[in-house]
């Protein structure tokens, strides 16, 4: 484990790992707690984007509706970032100084982990592949 | 509109009048002038030649009369069960008014207020810089929705699996070069 900052931001790979215990958001909130201990916490819009595409892969409208109910819980819990003008900026110049180097970081990767060092907090990831191409940037 | 800035008439009768000029008149006149009870309105030449496809013209009249003749307003997040939830908050311009006290609290909560007027949004008062929370203050929120919804929305199966699918779909960006 890299060094954390005062926060995290969460992936959708950690949100999405408590499907299998079943958890509510308060559950996944405690089991982060009962890991990591205090601190603060928060969601990129990426994040939400992604798990509200996963709403709609589902055709069944009850299943989305089951989902979305989740996600919008999730969104009232825990505060969700944008991607403000300082952090597309960011963005931008990590983007191009790893691309001069021969390097791509997905897209999403990429404002996540800006969104992440623009607050100063670490990322907390189960795929952290692509979050280690983003220099300074630590990762749970 | 030469003769008055706004319209007495209802917006549909303007549409269907202007919409459907004879095409003699676009023909012969440098500036198509209509007659609308009584009074007279000028088309500029710019708009003369937009009115010179009427079917194209009719079809965008239907669509701007089905779209004002709808009940509630032009938004409505009812429709849009995605932007829901209490991150945002509409109010009208009289409640927030009433009300400005509370509309301060929810902003200190996070949450940003959506002022309207007539049901379009006129205003936002929302936080300034990023909310900052910890996750025990999250666990107290959510603890908090639950009791007050009396529902703890879970992650139902297979929703793990399709938002994986999403993730792999993640890609890397490769914006256009400068040259």
């Amino acid at each position: 484990m890299e060094s954390a900052g005062v926060g995290i931001i969460v992936d959708s790979s950690v949100i999405i790992a408590a499907e299998r215990r079943g958890h509510s958001v308060r559950q996944i909130l405690e089991q982060l707690q009962a890991t990591l201990g205090e601190m603060e916490i928060a969601l990129s819009v990426i994040t939400v984007t992604e798990l509200v595409h996963g709403v709609y892969r589902s055709k069944r409208p009850e299943q989305q509706q089951g989902r979305l109910a989740f996600v919008e819980r999730l969104c009232r819990d825990v505060p969700v970032h944008p991607v403000a003008l300082a952090i597309a900026r960011l963005a931008g110049r990590i983007n191009g100084q790893q691309r001069a180097k021969g390097i791509s970081v997905p897209f999403a990767d990429l404002l996540i982990g800006a969104t992440a060092l623009h607050l100063d907090y670490a990322v907390d990831t189960l795929d952290a592949r692509h979050f280690r191409q983003i220099p300074d940037l630590s990762i749970l | 509109m030469t003769d008055s800035a706004r319209s007495p008439h209802p917006l549909d009768e303007v549409i269907d009048v202007v919409s459907c000029p004879e095409e003699a008149d676009l023909e012969s006149v440098d500036e198509l002038e209509l007659t609308l009870g009584g009074t007279r309105w000028s088309v500029n030449p710019g708009v003369r030649l937009r009115l010179a496809d009427p079917a194209r013209q009719e079809a965008k009249r239907r669509r701007l009369l089905e779209v004002l003749s709808r009940p509630g307003p032009l938004w409505d997040p009812a429709k849009h069960p995605e932007s829901e939830g209490e991150s945002v908050a509409w109010l009208s311009d009289a409640d927030a008014a009433s009300d400005f006290a509370g509309v301060l609290t929810r902003v200190r909560s996070g949450i940003s207020v959506v002022i309207q007027h007539d049901d379009r949004p006129l205003a936002v008062v929302h936080p300034v810089g990023p909310l900052r929370r910890t996750l025990s203050e999250c666990i107290a929120l959510a603890k908090a929705h639950e009791e007050e919804t009396g529902e703890a929305p879970i992650l139902e199966a297979d929703f793990a699996a399709d938002v994986e699918a999403v993730l792999k779909e993640r890609e890397a960006w490769n914006p256009p070069a400068w040259e």
